[in-house]
């Protein structure tokens, strides 16, 4: 009987040993917000060009005033619009959100980096913050170890994940999006990078759609994606999820065939699941699937810097 | 003195069984990291800086263990099987 209680307890200490390391392993591996010296390597220019070069004037106000809808945004440099959708995908029912851009200037299309000592904020709260137009999830890099992650033109972390693809917005405007493994940091550095996301997968292919991905969680989920058309024309598109009879979410090829059917050139997925979320004005518009969850960066859409 | 697995009156033994205790914990951690990230290749388990130092870790702890068990098995053999004789206890 003395036996079996000592080993009862040096079980019960090995568990709690165990507990110990693996709670440690998941602290230092990713519940650890990471602290970055930004290196501030691509300012943009002082004088830069229009994006779009005259092209869609008819998107913008004439006289530089700010037109606000309920689900638009114009002034002289940006134009947004969000369209809210439903449509049917496997008989099941989908509710998304696209918000439709328009730029002159690349610094209109920004990322923000929650400021609070535990780095997680709701996307509505960063965007009200950073005065944001329209905004969505990021891609979640602070609570992460590795991914190139260069915001607003400041390299946050140079370290390639071998398995994700990566997202380039480049000061010229352009968005490429680069399979895992083929990252070359000179040519992304040559071409002034001014976001990168590391997050995917890449959702288009020479602008059609895909069938296989770099990622474990191809199937339904709520979804978040950036789209590129041109310089200067941009999507952001959330989908809602995991709500039965309202929105079940897509699968990464549904999604890859939704961005394609939006018309995108070039489509990336950032952080969806609970953190998916679209906010305008200030005010969330998607309804995240369990009311949604704090994150730590979004991406969003501003009057241009000076 | 009567040996017992739960005699930890020797501190070479205490360091034994910590020893392998530990060495145990860590590989379990490390098979759970290199399942997990079969399944979820983008949060890097197996690539990390952390997950390297565990690793580091475990073969340190590994190491140790082995050569205790080495010297522990051939350096002194007879005195081994003395210990295990009926008649010692």
């Amino acid at each position: 009987m003395k036996n079996k209680s000592k080993i009862l307890l040096i079980v019960t200490a090995d568990v709690l040993v165990f507990a110990i390391i693996l709670l440690s392993f998941a602290w230092f591996h990713h519940a650890k917000p990471q602290k970055f010296d930004a290196n501030h390597a691509f300012p943009l220019p002082e004088k830069r060009e229009n994006l779009l070069r005259g092209k869609y004037e008819d998107k913008f106000t004439a006289d530089g005033s700010i037109q606000k809808t309920e689900n638009s945004y114009r002034s002289g440099n940006v134009s947004v619009e969000i369209l809210s959708r439903d449509i049917t995908v496997g008989g099941y029912p989908v509710h998304y959100y696209m918000a439709d851009i328009y730029i002159k200037d690349i610094s209109s299309l920004r990322s923000a980096v929650s400021d609070e000592p535990d780095r997680k904020e709701r996307v509505e709260a960063l965007a009200a913050k950073s005065n944001a137009i329209v905004a969505t999830s990021g891609d979640f890099f602070v609570f992460k170890k590795s991914g190139l992650e260069i915001r607003n033109g400041d390299i946050y972390r140079e370290t390639i994940n071998k398995t994700q693809d990566v997202c380039v917005i480049y000061q010229d405007g352009t968005m490429e999006t680069i399979l895992a493994g083929s990252v070359n940091l000179t040519a992304v550095y040559r071409k002034k990078p001014y976001q990168t996301f590391s997050f995917g997968p890449k959702l288009l292919n020479g602008g059609q759609p895909m069938e296989e991905f770099n990622t474990s969680v191809a199937n339904w989920n709520p979804r978040c994606a950036i789209g590129y058309y041109e310089p200067g024309h941009y999507c952001l598109v959330v989908v809602d999820g995991r709500q039965e009879g309202y929105s079940m979410g897509l699968s990464m090829k549904e999604l890859s065939k939704l961005m394609f059917d939006l018309g995108c050139k070039e489509a990336y997925n950032l952080d969806g699941g609970e953190t998916a979320m679209m906010a305008f004005d200030g005010e969330l518009i998607s309804k995240p699937s369990n009311g949604g969850r704090e994150n730590c960066d979004i991406v969003y859409i501003g009057e241009p810097l000076d | 003195m009567k040996k017992s697995l739960f005699n930890f009156n020797n501190k070479r033994r205490v360091f034994r069984v910590l020893l392998s205790h530990l060495t145990a914990m860590l590989a379990l951690l490390v098979l759970i990291c290199f399942v997990i990230d079969r399944f979820n290749t983008a949060m890097a388990f197996m690539d990390s800086e952390i997950s390297k130092w565990y690793i580091a870790v475990l073969a340190v702890l590994s190491l140790t263990s082995s050569i205790l068990n080495i010297v522990a098995l051939w350096v002194n053999p007879d005195k081994k099987r003395k210990n295990r004789m009926p008649d010692n206890h």
